[in-house]
């Protein structure tokens, strides 16, 4: 199996995470005369009580309007442009940039994929700013994957010593949420407690087992980022986490070249 | 020489990113201060607690003929489309922010009998109060949140939280 080079990786992952942006922001601009205004979750009053808002002095007041807009219109074009162009490195700051002016709104309501996203763009923005003519591309290589495999196997980690979890309970209790659930998948668990239990393990001892897995030959590694991927396309399909299948795959180009260090038979 | 600032910044960042997952209350309370933008994650994805619950954020209103009948925060529901476009997450995401915020923080300001002054229990507050009246002339609002819990027929609901009266500021 070819090694993946540390440039293609990093602009894998950065268009990954930039397509998470462009989607979240796009989402966000379709509701934001109801959710950003005085009714909604995401006013100024509301910020206010976290000690946030746009009011508070003239550049967010200004620039928040835009926010949104500009982090789509940048996110796009760092999918188009990948992150070694300077017009697409500008792109990267500017979409980070925006999302902070709008974090200063929507104090709540952030997720993992959000996140996940920021960390890539964050430390390539850094990696690849122009300051020098050979970017340090493995640094942020290095970060990416590490934090892919730092979210897997922490999740991993938390749901083992959680009752919930290892009862095999989790995935039907979460299916049967209104919040994330699915009503057919839900009511298939409940009429086969036995595929709940199998698949809620199975999900704890991947995540726990992500890292040792990738430590493996390029066939069981390449297994646990399939498995991975699924996982994710899962959780979009019947949860409606339709970002996570952007920001987490993101990682694993790099976490592939990150693991490739540690194995013994890569 | 940019090459070592990198490493650094991100190695550190990196290490502050594996303590953020050990769970340490007192690190919390200094990352919390420090992380402005928000990079420090918690990488739990449904641990230890799945979700289990849909909340709802409903209120009334005092009038001359008592209590209006509840009503719901408008939360739009989960298009079919949702694995792909689901722009109301955001809302429904908030409410469940506000609902687990408070219930952390509950014990901490119970102690000292101020559970009204708690961040998330005056966003509620807020929220609600932004809404429209029912009618021009009620002088409270009060409101509640409501969890469900499954699908269907097999829906059920109670109640999580009932809030005090509070006075309708004209002003």
């Amino acid at each position: 199996m070819p090694s993946t080079e540390p440039e293609l990786a990093l602009s894998i992952a950065v268009r990954m995470a930039a397509v998470a942006f462009a989607l979240s922001a796009t989402e966000q601009l379709w509701v934001r005369g109801r959710a950003f205004g005085p009714f909604g979750p995401f006013s100024e009053a509301m910020a206010r009580i976290f000690g946030r808002g746009v009011e508070r002095n003239a550049i967010t007041r200004r620039a928040f309007p835009f926010a949104l807009p500009t982090c789509l219109v940048a996110s796009l074009l760092v999918v188009v442009l990948g992150p070694s162009s300077t017009i697409g490195w500008a792109a990267m700051v500017i979409a980070l940039v925006a999302n902070w002016f709008v974090q200063q709104r929507r104090v709540m309501a952030s997720d993992g994929a959000e996140q996940m996203s920021t960390l890539i763009l964050v430390a390539t923005a850094l990696a690849m700013a122009p300051v020098v003519d050979r970017p340090p591309i493995m640094v942020a290589v290095w970060f990416i994957g590490g934090q892919g495999i730092l979210a897997y196997t922490a999740s991993g980690l938390t749901k083992a010593f959680s009752p919930a979890w290892r009862s095999g309970t989790a995935i039907a209790t979460i299916l049967g949420s209104e919040a994330h659930g699915h009503q057919y998948s839900s009511h298939l668990l409940n009429t086969y407690p036995t595929i709940g239990i199998a698949t809620t393990r199975f999900v704890m001892v991947f995540e726990c087992c992500f890292g040792l897995l990738l430590l493996g030959p390029s066939e069981l590694a390449a297994a646990a980022l399939i498995i991975g991927l699924l996982f994710h396309a899962s959780c979009a399909v019947l949860m409606g986490l339709n970002t996570f299948i952007w920001a987490f795959p993101a990682t694993y180009a790099c976490v592939w070249i990150v693991s490739a260090y540690f194995s013994p038979w890569r | 020489m940019w090459a070592l600032v990198v490493e650094l910044l991100l190695g550190s960042l990196f290490l502050a990113c594996v303590v953020n997952q050990l769970g340490s209350s007192a690190w919390e309370r200094w990352a919390v201060r420090i992380d402005c933008i928000n990079l420090l994650p918690h990488w739990g994805f449904f641990a230890p607690e799945p979700g289990h619950t849909g909340n709802h954020l409903v209120y009334r209103d005092l009038g001359p003929q008592g209590w209006s009948p509840w009503t719901e925060v408008p939360i739009p529901g989960q298009p079919a489309t949702r694995w792909i476009w689901n722009p109301a997450r955001f809302e429904r995401k908030a409410l469940l922010d506000l609902v687990n915020g408070f219930t952390k923080a509950q014990p901490i300001y119970k102690e000292i009998d101020a559970i009204q002054l708690s961040e998330c229990y005056l966003a509620m507050l807020t929220w609600v109060m932004a809404q429209e009246m029912s009618n021009s002339v009620s002088s409270a609002r009060q409101f509640a949140v409501i969890m469900s819990t499954g699908h269907g027929p097999a829906r059920t609901l109670r109640v999580a939280l009932v809030s005090n009266s509070h006075a309708i500021d004209r002003a």
